[in-house]
């Protein structure tokens, strides 16, 4: 584990911000920090950077209690960025990756790197105020990970970015990543919680509501519908699987036949395999696991 | 600490870099110097027209002794007062003065008729050449000489002014130059500590307003980014003022000659003990005063969420540096009033009435016993600010009211 926290309690003047929230992040993960607007995300992300600290609960950072220094150890990318805007890009970031704890002639040699590979070494001396938001927005995410941080915390990067650019973006997280970083990443963006994320935590109205590995959530939260393409009889498969399985859908297709099959008591897909391959070719056979957004909305829906 | 000198460094460049840093330090010295000789200037224009004025006398006494003098003319004329009026009308004389008889050989009523508005420069001159013949009149009668007369009414007195210090030893003061010296600095630590002030309060909310705060507290606690913005602020402070002296060192320098009088007269301003008081004290009363100061406007700042927001909070950060302002007016004139011993030791008021109060001798007691309550309450008051400015900068899309400000200060880290 790189960061874990046990029962954080955050309490603002008449609002409770996080209420024991607990989360384990594995080393080199990508952790996805989810929950609508206003659940403590944020506060949560505040109190792993030190920005502000919580009332009660403890925080440990790489097996030992979260320390001062640990803040040249975590990159920051906060949703509501910004940048000086009278100052130039390059000194700028300079300022950042020094306050990081870079020395002057590491900063510009990395900057300049990575200037390079995001191709705006042209802009080094030019004005923030003379930049386009995304172009603003690829600075800030150098200036988060130059200091080759072991935990990166982005508060939805993607936000601001044409299509390129996400994609862009996205290859170099994972790059950080087989590098051996950690990346939180907090989004409301589904899909690329889908596409990147190995764990999550959902946060909803200040409690730890869902907590684990993605796949195994998605699963949990499958109804034990199947959908399988077969060749053969539909009756005789039908009168195969018995009592145990419901019919929710069957079709004919060009060269084979659909059908959709809920399981009930909980059996798994071997069982049903098992039942069918009698009498039935299985062309593809697969278990319908419901999308994160799905889950997303019934957990707060419930909740509410 | 480290970090903190990067937060000053940047602080401090990005400010001297600008235009207006420039402008300012070849501006303020012009200004100050016209403000010191335009007065001057003005006082040497005046109307050279000549003003004639009619003297009707009844009394016996005015006529023939009122002298005139630089414009004002006098001429005597008996006519009745009606026709004297009708003629004033026509003619191009200035004013009429009547002077009525009073009981027991006195002046009585005294009249002027203009057609424009009399100056005040005209009254006096005439009041005070009748107040004088009014004098001997009264004199005469207690059977005094006219030489004694002139003797008492225009002694030939001059006043020279000397210090005693400690062992006794006496030096001349100059306590007018002093006492300009003390508005000069008074009025220029006004100005240094409302305008960085501000700077400091622009400085923390373009960074909240930009969310950079964010970025910047993840790698430094807000209180050394508080102190590092103050302190670089204070440095760009320092160096202008070093600018000047030295500006000021070359001008006088090379320009010798033409400035004997001025050269002299600094010269004089320094073998003064208190100058080297005055100095020392503009320093300290400086230095602390913008502490306290700023940090009050990185409070305004920290606890508004726009700059158009600030205007009340602001406000209240800035009425007692105007009151200080005002105090040191009123006690460059009156040292004795109370109000210059409680002004220069409150220490919102004290930078400025501190410094007016040195020319006319202020016990060091007294000055350190001053600069102790600063100090201590700009300490405190940093601390204040550090803990209002850590949940301020985070607080967004509203403005604190004054309420929530104090909660702020029981939060825990």
């Amino acid at each position: 584990m790189i960061l874990r926290t046990e029962n954080i309690v955050k309490q603002y003047a008449d609002h409770l911000a996080l209420d024991n929230v607990s989360i384990k992040v594995p080393r080199a993960s990508i952790y996805g920090l989810l929950g609508p607007n206003g659940a403590g995300k944020t506060t949560l992300i505040r109190i792993i950077t030190q920005i502000t600290a919580p009332d009660s609960g403890e925080i440990y950072f790489d097996g030992r209690r979260l320390h001062e220094n640990d803040v040249y150890s975590i990159g920051y990318l906060p949703e509501e960025r910004g940048l000086y805007k009278k100052m130039k890009v390059g000194e700028q970031a300079m300022y950042f990756a020094r306050l990081k704890g870079l020395s002057k002639h590491d900063a510009e040699k990395s900057l300049r790197e990575w200037f390079e590979k995001f191709e705006i070494q042209a802009w080094w001396n030019k004005k923030v105020e003379e930049l386009s938001k995304g172009m603003a927005q690829k600075v800030q995410f150098i200036v988060t990970i130059l200091h080759k941080p072991k935990l990166l915390i982005f508060d939805e990067p993607f936000s601001g970015f044409d299509p390129i650019n996400v994609n862009l973006l996205k290859t170099e997280i994972l790059n950080l990543q087989k590098q051996g970083s950690t990346i939180i990443f907090s989004t409301h963006n589904m899909a690329s919680v889908e596409e990147l994320c190995d764990y999550i935590t959902l946060i909803n109205k200040s409690k730890n509501v869902l907590s684990g590995q993605i796949d195994e959530i998605r699963h949990n939260y499958g109804d034990n519908i199947f959908e399988i393409d077969y060749r053969g009889e539909t009756e005789k498969l039908i009168e195969n699987i018995g009592n145990n399985y419901q019919v929710l859908d069957s079709s004919e297709q060009k060269f084979f036949r659909k059908i959709k099959i809920k399981a009930i008591d909980k059996e798994t897909g071997n069982a049903l395999i098992a039942r069918i391959i009698k009498d039935a070719e299985i062309v593809n056979f697969n278990e319908i696991i419901p999308g994160m957004n799905d889950i997303f909305i019934k957990l707060v829906e419930e909740n509410k | 600490m480290k970090k903190m000198l990067l937060v000053i460094k940047r602080e401090f460049i990005i400010r001297v870099k600008k235009k207006s840093f420039i402008i300012m330090t070849v501006l303020t010295p012009v200004l100050f110097a016209c403000l010191a000789i335009v007065p001057a200037l003005i006082s040497q224009i005046k109307s050279d027209k000549e003003k004639t004025i009619v003297v009707l006398d009844d009394s016996g006494i005015v006529a023939g002794e009122l002298k005139s003098a630089g414009t004002i003319k006098f001429v005597n004329e008996v006519k009745p007062i009606d026709s004297l009026k009708n003629n004033l009308i026509k003619d191009e004389n200035y004013a009429i003065l009547h002077v009525e008889k009073g009981e027991e050989n006195a002046i009585g009523n005294i009249t002027l008729y203009s057609k424009q508005v009399a100056g005040i420069d005209v009254i006096n001159a005439i009041m005070a050449q009748i107040k004088i013949l009014a004098a001997q009149i009264k004199l005469q009668e207690y059977n005094i000489s006219a030489e004694q007369i002139a003797q008492v009414l225009n002694p030939n007195l001059h006043i020279k002014t000397f210090q005693l210090d400690e062992k006794g030893n006496e030096k001349e003061s100059n306590t007018q130059a002093l006492m300009g010296l003390a508005m000069i600095c008074g009025v220029l630590l006004f100005f240094i500590i409302l305008m960085f002030g501000i700077q400091i309060m622009r400085g923390v909310i373009e960074e909240k307003s930009s969310r950079i705060v964010e970025i910047i507290i993840s790698s430094i606690k807000p209180m050394y980014l508080m102190l590092g913005k103050i302190i670089g602020v204070a440095m760009v402070v320092l160096t202008q003022i070093l600018i000047w002296i030295i500006l000021f060192g070359i001008i006088i320098f090379v320009a010798q000659s033409q400035f004997s009088d001025i050269v002299n007269q600094i010269q004089s301003y320094v073998k003064v003990v208190s100058f080297t008081k005055m100095l020392v004290c503009f320093i300290l009363y400086l230095t602390m005063g913008y502490l306290l100061y700023a940090s009050l406007f990185a409070i305004v700042g920290s606890a508004v969420d726009n700059e158009s927001d600030t205007q009340q909070l602001q406000t209240i950060a800035s009425v007692p540096l105007m009151i200080g302002y005002f105090m040191m007016i009123i006690v460059s004139t009156q040292p004795d009033n109370p109000l210059a011993f409680w002004g220069s030791m409150i220490p919102f008021t004290s930078p400025m009435v501190m410094l007016a109060r040195i020319p006319f001798g202020v016990s060091w007691l007294e000055i350190i016993l001053s600069l102790a309550i600063l100090a201590a309450t700009f300490i405190s008051f940093t601390w204040i600010a550090a803990r209002v400015y850590r949940v301020g900068i985070l607080m967004y899309g509203k403005k604190a009211s004054f309420k929530e400000i104090i909660k702020w200060l029981k939060y825990k880290q």
